[in-house]
């Protein structure tokens, strides 16, 4: 049966071909330039220069949506597989070795930090989109605490609902014992450690143990209940998915910049103190 | 006893008669049933003198009223639903291109249509004008603090505007362009441009008036539909003009027609029954419907065209609407594709039947009308007699792929494995979901993959960047299997916010994209009524200091100046495709992650692979 290769994997493949000829490529430079007796570090570090400016012109680009500057996923390629080739040529500029005084250690950590914040925001790009897809209505950030309040309320309302036309406390103690935590805002920590999920398979199995206790009415209510529960586990995905989307950025551009000037000082004081041959 | 309540809040059929200077009250005065009185108002008599001269129209003359229901009568049709229009010499009556929502007849004068093509600036067109660089540039540097802000705005139809006041075009260099034209004289009593507003697309001729002081009657679509519901002689009469001039070249348009000589094309040109199906106003009621019932009952709801396992007695060829296609799966109906115009349904059936005469197979599925659909039906023998024999080897294959009974094959036009692939990534679920919510009459629907979204806004920030700093699209919207239809405008192909709009400032380029013209936006917001998908805002303007826009009032309003008694300006505002835009839409380029995409909703195949990327 022919197997046809689909479009993401076909421009994986090319590109990771690319960056494998344009990596083995740097290397027999550096190779080249080492035996010719050649400074390597000043052109791979100028090298290198060059390719954080284009890097971080991504970001220009963006900001610039009105002209004809190819496709922001086009950038986005380039920017990714160039940055992986950055690291590979920050590792031959540096030689592989530990960084020693204070202008090297603060570069070295700069760029980690860029390099494996760019790591980070690419996995959270590619795997959190799906999870979010999956798990309910898509939502808008901003409006996601509106939202919350909106269905704490409702819940709050189906329990004294419950509760009148009942006349017992069955489902009001639920709530407050097991219930009420899970309707407040989480954090994002919390959805780092995977809680929203724990949360919701332990509400449902709460509300499932009230159940056998309580009559007609109150199972029509335990089910709006349920409901209410999946609802917010939506929310809380969203939320924090959202905003580890966004939160890593904070990081990633900032540190850019940063990189981006420290290196411009690091080549200026290479350039100036640089004896002449 | 009961008392029969009354709701006089909610607008009537004939609130608003066509010819805006026609009152209400006197039209109602000329439709009593008692005789009318001696001493009639200046408007009534005028109305009645148009009333006779109308009938006795050529086009008109033969309708019997007495078919025409009490509460629909054809004085109340002609009176309610068309309006007298004087032309001037050379007046442009319908632009090639446009999109009309009327019929017209000639009562005095004639008219003379032009064929040809003709340039947009001959047509009072403004040429397609994209922005240069630096008009790029100092958009973008411009202070967005206040949204939609407007520099300059017009006035020219803030007063309250009506039908009438219209502005006139006339076409250029008139000498030159009939003497190097096609062209053709319309006489009185003749009709033309039913068949643009009939099938709500483009008209295909620019007819412009060849006499001074040209008499036009006018004949919105609504009084056509019900002209041509209740007056055989007057469908019979359209539809003869549609065989004359409408059919043909849809037909010479398919591929299996068009290598057909002339004389077997004749024959399909009078052999072709036309049939219509579903609503023509659809869209008034079709969110109503979304909302109020289950999928099964809106199925229900759809009107059947051709039930799967009935006898196919012709090829079908949707000439207007969309059609869905599904068959029988587990007790329910399966979606498994939609037509649109021009395209065609039953050749492989009929393929089929005749290479094998002993195993006549019915339908293998079932057609609905979604909305409203316009069919063309060529009988099976004239298929087989003049259809089949003139097609290719490689075209017989093509169509008599193995019927769904046969072989387990969902799909209508397959043609390798990754599309395969691709249908089946795409679904009966959002096929479903596509129809149902009638995205497939976009023409360049904004589609999200939601798995691949990271919900950045990237696209929104780049539209609004491209539109002085105001976003025309909402990234929200319905969505089914990580698939979201965002709320932008679909710039349809049935674009039906066109039609109640009195100055024509919604309208389509020749490049397809629907546009509002700001400067001849009145902000009555008929276009945004009508828009079924809700993708057409209505703004509130303002001038370069944020401060709100308001109607100017003359000195003969009393030289008061009110200005809150009316409210603040608006404009309707879109997506409008950013035509003027060197790179096109924004919204794809600023995409970092090949997630969003505009697509005709015709090319299935198209969505589907790239939903299977």
């Amino acid at each position: 049966m022919a197997v046809s290769i689909k479009f993401f994997a076909k421009r994986r493949l090319a590109n990771a071909a690319l960056l494998l000829v344009a990596g083995v490529l740097c290397v027999l430079l550096w190779r080249t330039l080492e035996a010719a007796l050649r400074p390597q570090a000043l052109y791979s570090g100028f090298a290198l220069l060059l390719l954080l400016l284009l890097l971080t012109a991504f970001n220009a680009r963006k900001k610039l949506p009105f002209l004809p500057l190819l496709r922001a996923s086009h950038w986005l390629q380039f920017h990714v597989y160039s940055g992986f080739l950055s690291v590979l040529l920050y590792g031959l500029h540096t030689e592989f070795r530990f960084p020693t005084g204070t202008l090297e250690i603060s570069l070295s950590l700069l760029f980690a930090i860029v390099a494996l914040s760019g790591f980070v925001g690419l996995y959270l790009s590619r795997s959190l989109p799906p999870l979010m897809a999956r798990s309910g209505e898509p939502l808008t950030y901003e409006a996601i605490p509106k939202f919350e309040f909106r269905l704490r309320r409702e819940a709050e309302d189906l329990v004294k609902t419950a509760e009148k036309s009942s006349g017992t406390s069955a489902v009001g103690d639920l709530y407050m014992q097991h219930l009420s935590a899970h309707f407040k805002p989480q954090s994002v920590w919390a959805f780092l450690l995977g809680k929203p999920k724990k949360m919701l398979s332990r509400a449902l199995e709460n509300i499932d143990k009230v159940q056998r206790y309580t009559g007609e009415d109150e199972h029509e209510v335990l089910e709006q209940l349920r409901a209410c529960v999946r609802q917010k586990h939506n929310l809380d995905t969203q939320k924090g998915s959202q905003f580890l989307l966004r939160g890593w950025l904070f990081v990633h551009i900032p540190f850019t910049y940063s990189l981006l000037i420290t290196s411009f000082a690091h080549a200026w004081i290479v350039l100036v103190y640089t004896p002449s041959r | 006893m009961p008392t029969e309540l009354t709701s006089p809040s909610i607008p009537q059929r004939w609130d608003s008669p066509f010819d805006s200077l026609l009152a209400p009250e006197i039209i109602a005065l000329l439709l009593q049933d008692a005789p009318l009185p001696e001493e009639l108002p200046d408007e009534a008599s005028r109305a009645l003198q148009m009333l006779i001269r109308v009938k006795s129209a050529p086009a008109l003359a033969g309708i019997d009223p007495t078919r025409f229901p009490q509460h629909l009568p054809l004085d109340g049709i002609l009176l309610n639903d068309a309006r007298l229009l004087t032309k001037d010499i050379n007046e442009i009556i319908i632009r090639e291109g446009d999109y009309g929502n009327s019929a017209f007849v000639i009562l005095r004068g004639s008219a003379t249509l032009i064929a040809d093509n003709l340039p947009d600036h001959l047509l009072g067109r403004g040429s397609r004008e994209r922005k240069g660089f630096m008009a790029m540039v100092k958009g973008a540097l411009r202070r967005k603090g206040d949204p939609e802000a407007r520099v300059h705005h017009t006035e020219r139809f803030e007063a309250g505007s009506d039908q009438g006041d219209a502005p006139s075009i006339f076409l250029q260099d008139v000498p030159r362009v009939l003497d190097g034209s096609r062209t053709h004289t319309i006489h009185a009593g003749e009709m033309f441009g039913e068949i643009a507003a009939l099938g709500r697309c483009p008209r295909n001729a620019t007819i412009i008036s060849a006499e001074a002081n040209t008499e036009i009657l006018e004949i919105r679509w609504q009084g056509l539909r019900d002209l041509m519901s209740f007056a055989p002689e007057f469908k019979e009469h359209v539809e003869d003009r549609y065989r004359q001039f409408g059919l043909r070249p849809l037909l010479e348009g398919l591929d299996i027609i068009r290598r057909l000589d002339p004389a077997h094309v004749d024959t399909l040109v009078q052999e072709t029954r036309f049939e219509r199906h579903g609503r023509f106003d659809w869209y008034g009621t079709y969110q109503k419907l979304l909302s109020a019932s289950s999928a099964a009952d809106r199925l229900r709801n759809e009107p059947m065209i051709l039930m799967e396992s009935d006898y196919i007695n012709g090829l079908m060829i949707v000439r207007g609407g969309f059609v869905r296609v599904s068959h029988s799966h587990h007790g329910g109906e399966k979606t498994i594709s939609y037509l649109g115009m021009g395209q065609t349904y039953g050749l492989t059936e009929i393929l089929h039947n005749r290479a094998h005469p002993d195993q006549i197979i019915p339908a293998q599925h079932s057609l609905r009308a979604i909305g409203y659909v316009d069919i063309l039906v060529i009988p099976t023998h004239l298929v087989e007699e003049c259809i089949i024999p003139s097609m290719t080897p490689s075209e017989i294959a093509e169509h008599s792929r193995p019927l769904r009974t046969q072989s387990e094959t969902d799909d209508l036009a397959l043609s390798d494995h990754a599309t395969r692939d691709a249908r089946e990534r795409l679904g009966p679920g959002i096929m479903d979901f596509l129809m149902d919510k009638r995205t497939i009459n976009g023409s360049a629907a904004m589609l999200i993959d939601l798995d691949r979204c990271t919900r950045c806004d990237d696209c929104v920030r780049a539209c609004a960047s491209t539109h002085d700093g105001n976003p025309r699209f909402i990234r929200y919207g319905d969505h089914q299997e990580g698939v979201q239809v965002a709320q932008a405008c679909l710039h349809c192909h049935d674009p039906i916010c066109m039609i109640p709009c009195p100055t024509g400032a919604i309208h389509r380029k020749d490049t397809g994209e629907v546009v509002i013209n700001d400067s001849t936006c009145i902000g009555c917001s008929s276009c945004a009524d009508n828009c079924p998908y809700d993708n057409i805002q209505m703004v509130e303007i303002r001038d370069e200091h944020g401060l709100p826009q308001f109607p100017s009032h003359h000195e003969q309003d009393g030289g008061r100046l009110n200005l809150f008694s009316e409210g603040s300006l608006k404009r309707a505002t879109k997506c409008d495709l950013c035509f003027d835009q060197k790179a096109g839409p924004a919204c794809v380029r600023a995409c970092p992650h090949d997630a969003l995409q505009r697509f005709d909703m015709q090319d299935i195949d198209s969505i589907a692979q790239w939903l299977s990327r």
